[in-house]
């Protein structure tokens, strides 16, 4: 496997009235070809700013690197000049959004949606564009996409929305696909579907797709590699199964207790207490302590602990992690 | 085999079919667009038709009331047909609202544009100035250009357009600073969009209905404008007639002959409302969301 994005020690600060508020701080991880990673976190825990930060959509302070490794070339999007930056965006690496209702513009048929890109991508003339769009419905199973073409957005459902705005990110076959909660507004046999699809179309293209959530049952379906954010910094890096039977940092733990169970027993549900610190107002030490049923008063709270490495794939930002393992 | 046929052949749709549909939903709108589409006609092809010429001065015939004798809409003080003034002024009248419109929208949606979807300093300096423009009552504005230019076609369709394009400008800044910041713009830049493809594809398809409203009422305001500084004689000079100036030769024979008022004022009249409610209609045609299925 070949990494095909790479991020380096990323930050983002936003520089606000209150004080600079650092929303990410130190962010790495790699993404390979064919490969979903699954970036969780609550709201708030920066997971989204990291996503816009690597598409160099935010409007914060962005330090560190990304690096987009393809075949012929290896570039720093983060020192990218913006005319290539955005020959790279919806290109090479494109975006779906949370919302398909508010990102597909209400005035445009789908058809001019599609086709647009491919136009100033791929230098496609009208016709042919459109020739593609309807191919790229068809892809992602709208039926009759042909006359779907012609259709506006408020005349389809959620879950045909999210399809359309999936056609519009793969038009130029990206090398990279974000997706940033895309199935959180659909119904849950919806999301299904559209997780089913994305899986189908990544099988088919080989792109890496990188997933944005907070819903672990999510992650299960699809994620290969999980990155678990807190506080705007990775505490947590696994592949899919050791990190879901054997998660190392309390954090980690607390989210799995945390997801409800189909079974005919009622659990009571334990949830962590608290909320995700204010990022301008971030406790000493580690961010989670004042949160961490495990939170040792003088060490938790002294200094930020280093992301460990509890062997080659697994990553935990606990100083307490060999202890907690021990008990 | 003949579902491939058919794929190949997939026709790029034609933009606008369901929006003639809204738009002739809306009664008032058709009834807008037919009066209009009778002044132009009738200001354009009337003088071919219409016996008499609309300066040829007849002092045996002054002052004939409509509908009596000859002359199908009387004669005025110098016993010119009113008819034939009244298409001739159709002409200049029409003419000069269709083009002061044009010109007023298309310079202030670009500075609204431009203003919105930069902001910051660049956007603070365009709104000021287009405050600052506006803070001129636009009648002395429009004399005071008018005093320093000769008075042609050309010079007071600028001129008006001069005054009328600053609130389209905040009207279309308004619109494209709240737009700017929708899911579907921020996706539009991800997919790697031009500012110029965001502003001019995505965001002001979405303004066009502000747009066009402002639009229509510019026209009103542009035939109003034009019969203002011809009442005050900056306009079109006569011998040449305009709506506005056949209105103010009018005034003296108000008691006297009051058709020479009413025929100009009702063609006024006639085209403002018919443009007011073309306005609506286009507004509803333009909108896509508004098709109910």
């Amino acid at each position: 496997m070949s990494a095909v994005l790479e991020v380096v020690d990323l930050s983002v600060q936003f520089h606000t009235d209150a004080g600079v508020v650092p929303a990410v701080n130190g962010v790495s991880f790699t993404l390979d070809r064919g490969e979903t990673l699954a970036l969780v976190g609550e709201s708030g825990s920066g997971k989204s700013v990291t996503s816009l930060a690597i598409m160099r959509l935010t409007t914060g302070r962005v330090r560190g690197h990304v690096v987009l490794r393809e075949a012929d070339a290896q570039r720093d999007l983060l020192s990218l000049p913006e005319p290539e930056m955005r020959e790279i965006r919806g290109s090479r690496i494109a975006m779906i959004f949370q919302e398909p209702a508010t990102s597909l513009n209400p005035v445009l048929t789908l058809g001019e949606q599609i086709a647009e890109p491919m136009r100033y991508h791929r230098n496609m003339n009208r016709a042919a564009a459109w020739r593609e769009a309807e191919r790229l419905l068809d892809l992602v199973g709208i039926p009759d996409a042909c006359r779907r073409l012609a259709s506006y957005p408020h005349q389809l459902s959620g879950g045909m929305r999210q399809r359309a705005m999936i056609a519009i990110a793969l038009a130029c076959e990206p090398a990279v696909l974000i997706a940033d909660e895309p199935t959180t507004a659909l119904d849950v046999t919806v999301q299904a579907q559209i997780l089913e699809l994305l899986r189908e179309l990544q099988a088919r293209t080989g792109m890496a797709l990188m997933f944005i959530t907070h819903n672990l049952g999510v992650v299960a379906e699809i994620a290969d590699k999980v990155v678990v954010m807190y506080a705007g910094r990775v505490v947590e890096q696994a592949p899919l199964r050791p990190l879901f039977e054997r998660p190392l940092m309390p954090y980690t733990s607390g989210l799995l207790r945390s997801v409800p169970r189909l079974t005919s027993v009622r659990e009571k549900l334990t949830a962590i207490p608290g909320n995700v610190p204010d990022p301008a107002h971030l406790p000493d030490g580690c961010s989670f302590a004042p949160r961490c049923e495990h939170a040792v008063a003088g060490r938790c709270d002294a200094t930020v602990p280093d992301l460990e490495a509890a062997d080659a794939e697994h990553l935990v930002r606990c100083v307490r992690w060999q202890e907690l393992v021990a008990a | 085999m003949t579902l491939a046929s058919a794929s190949t052949e997939i026709a790029v749709p034609r933009r606008g079919g369901r929006g003639a549909r809204r738009f002739a939903r809306h009664r008032l709108a058709l009834v807008g667009s037919c009066t209009i589409l009778f002044l132009i006609i009738a200001s354009a092809l009337g003088p071919y038709i219409n016996p008499y010429d609309d300066l040829h001065i007849d002092i045996l015939h002054r002052f004939q009331p409509p509908f009596v004798g000859l002359h199908l809409l009387g004669t005025d003080q110098l016993g010119r047909d009113m008819l034939a003034r009244l298409e001739m002024a159709g002409r200049i009248s029409l003419t000069v609202g269709f083009s002061a419109m044009a010109l007023s929208i298309a310079f202030g949606t670009i500075i609204g544009v431009v203003a919105g979807f930069y902001g910051g300093i660049l956007g603070a300096v365009l709104m000021r100035l287009v405050d600052a423009v506006l803070c001129f009552p636009s009648i002395f504005l429009l004399l005071a250009l008018a005093a320093f230019v000769e008075p042609t076609l050309l010079s007071i369709t600028v001129i008006i357009a001069a005054t009328a394009w600053m609130e389209v400008a905040r009207l279309v800044e308004a619109q494209i600073r709240a737009l700017r910041d929708r899911d579907f713009a921020v996706a539009a830049v991800a997919l790697g969009a031009s500012d110029r493809m965001i502003m001019f594809r995505e965001l002001i398809p979405n303004a066009i209905a502000a747009v066009i409203v402002a639009a229509t009422l510019n026209v009103a305001r542009a035939i109003l404008l034009e019969s203002y500084i011809s009442f005050l004689g900056y306009g079109i000079q006569p011998p040449i007639p305009s709506w506005g100036n056949m209105l103010n030769n009018a005034q003296e024979y108000l008691v006297s002959a009051p058709w020479l008022a009413i025929i100009p004022g009702a063609a006024i009249t006639l085209a403002v409302t018919g443009f007011n409610f073309l306005g609506d209609g286009l507004r509803d045609a333009l909108d896509p969301r508004l098709d109910v299925r």
